[in-house]
């Protein structure tokens, strides 16, 4: 029998972390693997990726140099779309659930893509329960945020969720993913700062998933996520061509990658799933019905987890019924 | 309460009334001046103005003589301070010679003949003196002031070749040594012998300088043993032979027990029996006299066979009169003393004493008549001195009020004389010689000013505020240089060509600070004070924009104005000018162009604390980076790329934080020259501030309507400064010493 498989749609232009963010939600897991009882496990072309990410991370701290960053070369850097997958299950037991992160190149989403791409995407990101929008924050934080558009392409990621959800009637998650947060993590006060500036800057999106038609059926989170750590952010120098570098550095010589705050994306991801699986009965979710298979093992496994107490540092914006188990 | 604290606290209460004088002697020193500056300028505008009737007022003004008057009062001043800063109640005897004055002296003082010479072999006493009580001790001693070769030569020579027409007064010591003038004919053949006699005087000084001179210019004072003071004081010593060091001494304090006096808080003024001095001024003699005491004793000793008043008699006190009854009637602080005499030889002059008591002529007033014998220390004390000093217990603080109310009305009339020349220097000079209607057209101009004023400024302000988001491009230019300069020159060891590589630097810095860790903090201390450096050159960056709306408020007063003529000065320094123009009494507008002319952004206040926070990664504790390296090797290079790191890091906030600031330097030239509208329009009183000032200026402003010639203009602001301060000055508040 086939496991259910929720699709997931990441939005956001080459560059700006996505394979990272993934990398790291696996590579956190893997460190707290002893203390649950679930497992996440990538399939092979899924995992050939994040062994290639991380190799990259990883090099990230054991560099003497500056590590530049130029707009738009990411670590996958392809120009075709990538599936994510991922299996979930209980430790010791068949996988339960496939979880698809459905990744589009910065062409199919923006003005140059052709009809047939951008029929693609809207076409996913309907099918989607969740969409994960990663977002580099020191974009947003630096300069003023002068570089947020041409890196995290605010715009044409609205645009395209508007397209999409303009009909939508059943439930959705959408996590507002900061990576790279370092710098703007110190505490609580640059923290807070950090989450006003990106409730600022994706102001309008925020505004669409409130209004009327929308707000009971859509949860948004944000979750600031340190893709790295050890690694911050140290200036922004433009290139010859205008073109912005940004410029980290790892903080000191025995740094070693550690990302942090990234197991909190699944936590919600689950949390959202399982209230699915608990409102199973109700007309709102049909359109997931037959998604909604998930044995009890899992079940109970899976609750215990994303039961845990959310990261203080995340926020849940609105739609909390969705998430509440 | 005793005598004694009687007297302390008549001297107590004279003490403020000292401090008073010291007041007005200090405003009267700063009126001086200007007078002397009014009295150049005058000079200065006579010979070259072409206005006629500016020369005729002019020269209708006597500054000097307001000078001389300031300067007489300086020197009265300088006498009457010396009264409320007496330590003691002073009395000095007036007497023809041979009267008994050294006599009685003695018997109040206790001191012998040997002090106080008295002289049955002609002139005695030397010089004058003043004897102290000695509250310490039973010792008599002196102290001796010696004149020195300048103040012989102008105090004691000098009068006598004025008096006897010798010419010129010798300049040196060496010069008097020469062979001395002849007396000229006509005083040979006066009638008047006194001339001959000063001459005999001057010879004298002339013969024996060889034997007195070397005192001239001693140490003083010298304090001389009781034995000693006789050859101080006296000119023949006690077996009558002549001596003459007496003749260098220009003062001389004798300090003795005075044995039975009622207090010892009064002291005794000897001076030599008029005509004892060659020179024979009576009047600056007893003027001098005056001067040094509370009270004076005119002293006759009746002849035991026959006598009656006589015209010197008279004279004596009549002279006195005139020169000590300026402020006080001299009825009010002189007694009568007829000395009584028992001569076993001569017989006694108890009936002649009588006979004068009460034969006193009309002219003579005082407060009583004493007979008594002078010689006679008991009789001395108890008939002389004790109601004397009764009297001046009772009497001396009424006496000093009527004086210093006296002596106030004196100042009063300098000060309204002053008042009165100024007032003349300022009515009627460089006015238009009459403008019809002149007050209608000033008012009109004004009104027309006062709306240009408003307008103007509002359209400063709002240009100004137009564009408020708008950076400072020189600021923001500057900021770039800064940056570039900052990146350029960091401090941070590099490679030289040809030579050490930075590496090899770090090493050394490593071995100088013995690990590495120590020497990572020492670069960072380094790095972080040298990229500071930098930031100090912003300073003149930040004050462009303002010095621009400076200037702009400069442009507009000067030429929509027509404040051009007010100052030399333009652009900012014209914002400067104009707040030291205006004259105090404007507060409002001083104020407004102070605050303008005086406001500045600063480094250290804006930039410093904004750039402060953005080192912190360059401080080296806590470490933003790490050292962790333990090999050498690892450590040199980490330590070269976290300061790398870290300075550019550094830079980048250290550009934002500048860069969010750069409207600012145009948002605090918006502020200033807000408040200076507020200030100089909107605040109360302010128009009437505005009016009166262009109405002294009003030359200057509408040149065609009010004005007259360049010079003109310029020598009536200066003028009417001088004339300003001078009025100033002359606050009749400056006069008051009484309270």
């Amino acid at each position: 029998m086939a496991i259910p498989e929720y699709k997931i749609t990441m939005l956001g232009p080459s560059g700006v972390g996505k394979t990272s963010l993934l990398t790291a939600i696996y590579e956190k897991f893997e460190q707290i693997a002893g203390q649950i009882e679930i497992t996440i496990d990538p399939e092979s072309d899924t995992l050939k990726q994040i062994q290639h990410c991380l190799t990259q991370l990883k090099s990230l701290t054991k560099t003497n140099n500056d590590i530049v960053i130029k707009k738009g070369v990411g670590v996958r850097g392809s120009t075709d779309p990538f599936s994510f997958y991922f299996n979930m299950g209980v430790r010791g037991r068949k996988p339960s659930l496939r979880l698809h992160f459905q990744d589009y190149p910065g062409g199919w989403i923006q003005n140059r893509a052709t009809p047939e791409q951008m029929d693609e995407v809207v076409k996913f990101l309907v099918e989607s329960v969740a969409i994960l929008i990663p977002i580099d924050a020191t974009a947003i934080m630096e300069r003023n945020g002068k570089y947020h558009e041409l890196v995290n392409l605010p715009t044409t990621v609205t645009a395209l969720i508007k397209k999409s959800y303009q009909d939508l009637t059943s439930p959705r998650l959408i996590i507002l993913a900061p990576v790279k947060c370092e710098k703007y993590m110190k505490d609580q006060e640059s923290t807070q700062k950090l989450l006003v500036e990106i409730q600022d800057q994706y102001q309008q999106l925020i505004q669409f998933f409130n209004a009327s038609t929308l707000r009971s059926n859509i949860a948004v989170v944000v979750t600031p996520i340190q893709t790295v750590g050890n690694v911050i952010f140290l200036k922004l120098k433009e290139d010859e061509y205008g073109e912005p570098n940004f410029c980290f550095c790892r903080t000191g010589i025995n740094a070693r990658y550690a990302p942090k705050d990234s197991e909190q994306p699944l936590k919600y991801l689950l949390q959202f799933i399982l209230k699915l699986y608990m409102e199973r009965g109700n007309s709102i979710v049909k359109f997931f019905r037959t998604l909604l298979e998930i044995d009890e093992p899992f079940r109970q496994a899976a609750t215990k987890f994303a039961k845990e107490p959310a990261n203080p540092n995340c926020q849940v914006l609105q739609g909390d019924k969705w998430l509440d188990i | 309460m005793s005598i004694n604290d009687d007297v302390d606290a008549i001297i107590a209460t004279r003490r403020p009334v000292a401090e008073n004088i010291d007041k007005v002697k200090a405003h009267l020193g700063k009126i001086y001046p200007i007078i002397n500056e009014l009295e150049q300028k005058k000079s200065q505008i006579v010979g070259t103005t072409d206005d006629r009737e500016v020369v005729r007022q002019l020269n209708a003004l006597n500054f000097p003589k307001i000078q001389s008057l300031i300067m007489n009062q300086l020197a009265v001043l300088e006498q009457v301070q010396k009264r409320f800063e007496r330590q003691s109640l002073n009395l000095g005897v007036v007497a023809r010679a041979k009267q008994g004055k050294s006599r009685l002296l003695r018997s109040f003082t206790g001191l012998s003949s040997n002090e106080i010479p008295d002289g049955d072999s002609g002139h005695c006493t030397g010089i004058a003196s003043t004897i102290f009580p000695n509250n310490s001790s039973n010792e008599t001693y002196a102290d001796v002031w010696f004149y020195t070769h300048e103040s012989f030569l102008t105090e004691v020579i000098a009068p006598y070749y004025e008096k006897l027409q010798l010419g010129s007064a010798p300049q040196t010591i060496s010069d008097f040594e020469k062979s001395l003038p002849p007396l000229p004919n006509n005083l040979i053949n006066d009638s008047n012998i006194l001339y001959q006699q000063m001459y005999i005087y001057l010879e004298k000084y002339h013969t024996h300088l060889q034997e007195y001179k070397i005192l001239l210019g001693s140490k003083s004072p010298q304090k001389k043993e009781r034995a000693e003071i006789r050859k101080y004081v006296a000119q023949y010593d006690l077996s009558g032979n002549p001596t003459y060091d007496y003749m260098a001494v220009q003062k001389c304090n004798i300090i003795c027990p005075f044995p039975s006096a009622p207090t010892d808080k009064m002291a005794v003024v000897d001076t030599q029996g008029l005509g004892d001095t060659g020179v024979g001024d009576e009047e600056r003699l007893i003027k001098v006299l005056g001067e040094n005491v509370d009270v004076i004793l005119f002293m006759r000793m009746p002849h035991p066979v026959s006598d009656a008043w006589k015209t010197e008699d008279i004279n004596l006190y009549s002279v006195a009169n005139r020169v000590l009854a300026n402020h006080l009637p001299l009825k009010k602080w002189s007694f009568l003393i007829l000395n009584q005499t028992n001569d076993p030889i001569k017989g006694n002059n108890f009936v002649q004493s009588n006979v004068l008591k009460n034969q006193v002529p009309e002219a003579i007033k005082v407060i009583d008549i004493i007979n008594a014998n002078c010689a006679d220390e008991t009789e001395a004390q108890t008939q002389i001195l004790e109601p004397i000093v009764k009297y001046l217990v009772g009497q001396v603080q009424k006496l000093d009020r009527e004086y210093v109310i006296s002596y106030q009305q004196e100042l009063n009339l300098l000060h309204s004389q002053i008042n009165t020349e100024l007032e003349k220097a300022i009515n009627g000079l460089f006015k238009q010689v009459s403008i019809d209607n002149e007050d209608e057209l000033f008012e009109e101009l004004f009104e027309e000013f006062w709306d240009n004023l408003t307008v103007g400024l509002d359209r400063l302000v709002t240009n100004l505020r137009s564009e408020p988001e708008a950076e400072d491009s020189y600021f923001h230019e500057q900021v770039k240089q800064v940056i570039k300069a900052a990146e350029d020159d960091t401090a941070i060891p590099s490679d030289d060509p040809n030579g050490k590589t930075a590496l090899e630097k770090i090493d050394r810095m490593i071995s100088n600070k013995k690990d590495a860790e120590s020497a990572y903090s020492a670069y960072l201390d380094l790095v972080r004070t040298h990229l500071t450096h930098h930031f100090l050159d912003l300073d003149d960056g930040l004050n462009r924009s303002i010095e621009q709306a400076k200037i702009e408020i400069a442009r507009f007063f000067i030429e929509e104005l027509n404040f051009s003529n007010l100052t030399d000065k333009r652009g900012s320094e014209f914002i400067q000018a104009m707040a030291e123009l205006l004259p105090a009494q404007r507060i409002q507008l001083k104020e407004g162009f102070q605050i303008l002319s005086e406001y500045k952004l600063s480094f250290k206040g804006l930039i410093l604390p904004r750039i402060r926070p953005c080192l912190k990664g360059l401080s080296p504790f806590p470490r933003k980076i790490p050292l962790g390296a333990t090999i050498r090797q690892d450590a040199k290079e980490q330590i070269l790329f976290n300061m790398t790191a870290l300075h550019g890091e550094a830079i980048y906030q250290c550009e934002n934080a500048l860069n969010d600031m750069l409207g600012e330097p145009v948002q605090a030239a918006l502020a200033i020259v807000e408040e200076f509208k507020e200030q100089v329009i909107n605040k109360k009183k302010v128009k009437t501030e505005w009016r009166l000032f262009l109405q002294r200026e009003k030359a200057k402003i509408w040149v065609d309507e009010f004005g007259e010639g360049d010079n003109n203009i310029q020598y009536q602001k200066e003028w009417q400064d001088l004339i300003q301060r001078a009025t100033q000055a002359n606050s009749l508040d400056n006069f008051q010493f009484i309270n």
